[in-house]
């Protein structure tokens, strides 16, 4: 009976001690979705500024050097870069999004959501990598301490799942 | 209906491993806590210890799965990043940029075969599904129905990206001509290796701890990251990676992602 309270007890530490790494889960990823949202959200609002400031930076030397700029041209493609920045961080938004959502989840689904995050934090790290390659650099112990929380907070879901249902299914010690 | 095309995965695991009841000896799956000839109730230490290692499998599975998955990630950033770099030194794309293109190709889909032999030989449990003959025929004739609706929606998008956003699209310029080195690199090797990894290793890991559906969308959601290197495919990406994981789960079988993959690759260089 006493082995039974003990392992009883245990087990309800061990879930604890699985219910803190999802709740650190669910702060990386309320923190990391606001983030994405807010600093992606900017940079839709400030879009055409962002292109202007990176053409003027272009053609300065094309102008020092004399050489007659094709405006026609010119507006084509600034049209075309501001509308490839507000589709990209468009998607950025949403995806910060995703992950406010799946922070508010991560209690009621607790494996298809810690699953989910982990797959678009990789992702979405490739996808800004690929964009703008010194972000893979900026900040790159945090990302790994991220993933690694994640990929934690995947395996206590695990087994707080598991722990979830072998307390629905119970059964005596003993047979009889 | 849904239970006939999609079997669940954790009956399949289950299938080989039983153990005989203390009772009537006759033999019961791992897991069941109560004999279903004799209706003795089974050791809860015996489910529970079942469990564990049930949930130590899908763990470690889940590591290796999420190791690979991030350095197929890795090798299409910097593969986007030496494809991005060489485009801009080149003035215009020609017949020996399209060469040197399709030999970082060759080196990148080298590696990416590499880690996912690796990552199979070491993780897959392989989730042997058990579909009938007669419906197992079934996804093989709606397969080419869905391929071609795949391709109106491959074509319609990237059209609509040309045309509103502007940008040029690389993979025009590599699926211009096909020859042997475009069959192999673009048709053959991706419809292995890509299925082998997203419809195989990660669709029965993830079946083994989500749902059908879950597992489905998130091992498409992996195969459109993959695609990184041409950024603007992958949200079509991600719903042919959905098409294809579904027809491996009702076919029971890979074959048929795998020719649908390459008829896919395939017909984008006939039109």
């Amino acid at each position: 009976m006493s082995a039974t309270f003990e392992e009883g007890g245990l087990g309800n530490l061990a879930q604890s001690a699985r219910t803190n790494q999802l709740k650190s889960a669910r702060g990386i990823l309320l923190g990391v979705g606001i983030l994405t949202v807010l600093v992606n959200l900017g940079l839709v609002i400030f879009a055409d500024r962002i292109v202007d400031a990176e053409i003027e930076k272009e053609l300065k030397p094309v102008r020092a050097a004399g050489n007659v700029i094709d405006q026609e041209a010119l507006k084509e493609l600034r049209e075309g870069a501001i509308r490839s920045l507000r589709f990209v961080d468009g998607i950025a938004v949403l995806l910060g999004v995703v992950f406010i959502v799946c922070g508010i989840l991560v209690y009621t689904y607790p494996v298809p959501v810690t699953i989910v995050s982990l797959v678009l934090y990789l992702g979405s790290a490739a996808v800004f990598g690929v964009i703008d390659p010194s972000t893979l650099a900026k900040g790159w112990i945090v990302k790994i301490v991220i993933v690694i929380a994640l990929f934690k907070a995947v395996q206590a879901a695990l087994a707080f799942e598991s722990e979830r249902k072998r307390a629905t299914t119970v059964a005596p010690l003993f047979p009889t | 209906m849904q239970e006939d095309l999609f079997p669940p995965a954790e009956n399949i695991a289950e299938e080989a491993r039983e153990h005989p009841c203390w009772r009537c000896g006759s033999l019961v799956a791992k897991g069941i806590l109560h004999c279903p000839e004799c209706d003795a109730r089974l050791l809860q230490e015996e489910a529970d210890l079942h469990a564990d290692k049930r949930h130590a499998t899908s763990s470690a599975s889940l590591k290796l799965l999420f190791i690979s998955y991030g350095l197929l990630l890795a090798t299409g950033v910097i593969h986007a990043a030496v494809l991005g770099a060489r485009l801009e030194f080149e003035p215009g794309f020609n017949r020996n940029l399209r060469n040197q293109l399709f030999a970082q190709v060759g080196i990148v889909e080298v590696i990416d075969t590499i880690f996912v032999a690796i990552a199979l030989w070491l993780g897959h449990r392989g989730l042997a599904t058990t579909v009938p003959l007669g419906r197992s025929l079934r996804p093989w004739l709606w397969a080419i129905p869905a391929l071609l609706i795949c391709l109106v929606i491959n074509f319609g998008y990237h059209a609509l990206l040309r045309s509103w956003l502007h940008v040029p699209l690389i993979a025009d310029e590599l699926t211009s001509r096909l020859d042997l080195a475009a069959l192999l690199l673009i048709c053959v090797q991706p419809a292995l290796v890509e299925e082998a990894f997203c419809r195989l290793f990660a669709l029965d890991c993830l079946r083994g701890v989500l749902g059908v559906h879950g597992a489905v969308w998130i091992s498409a959601t992996m195969f459109g990251f993959m695609h990184v290197a041409v950024l603007p495919s992958v949200p079509y990406l991600i719903s042919l990676g959905a098409v294809l994981a579904y027809f491996r789960v009702a076919s029971g079988s890979i074959l048929l992602p795998i020719a649908l993959h390459f008829l896919h690759n395939l017909a984008v260089f006939a039109f």
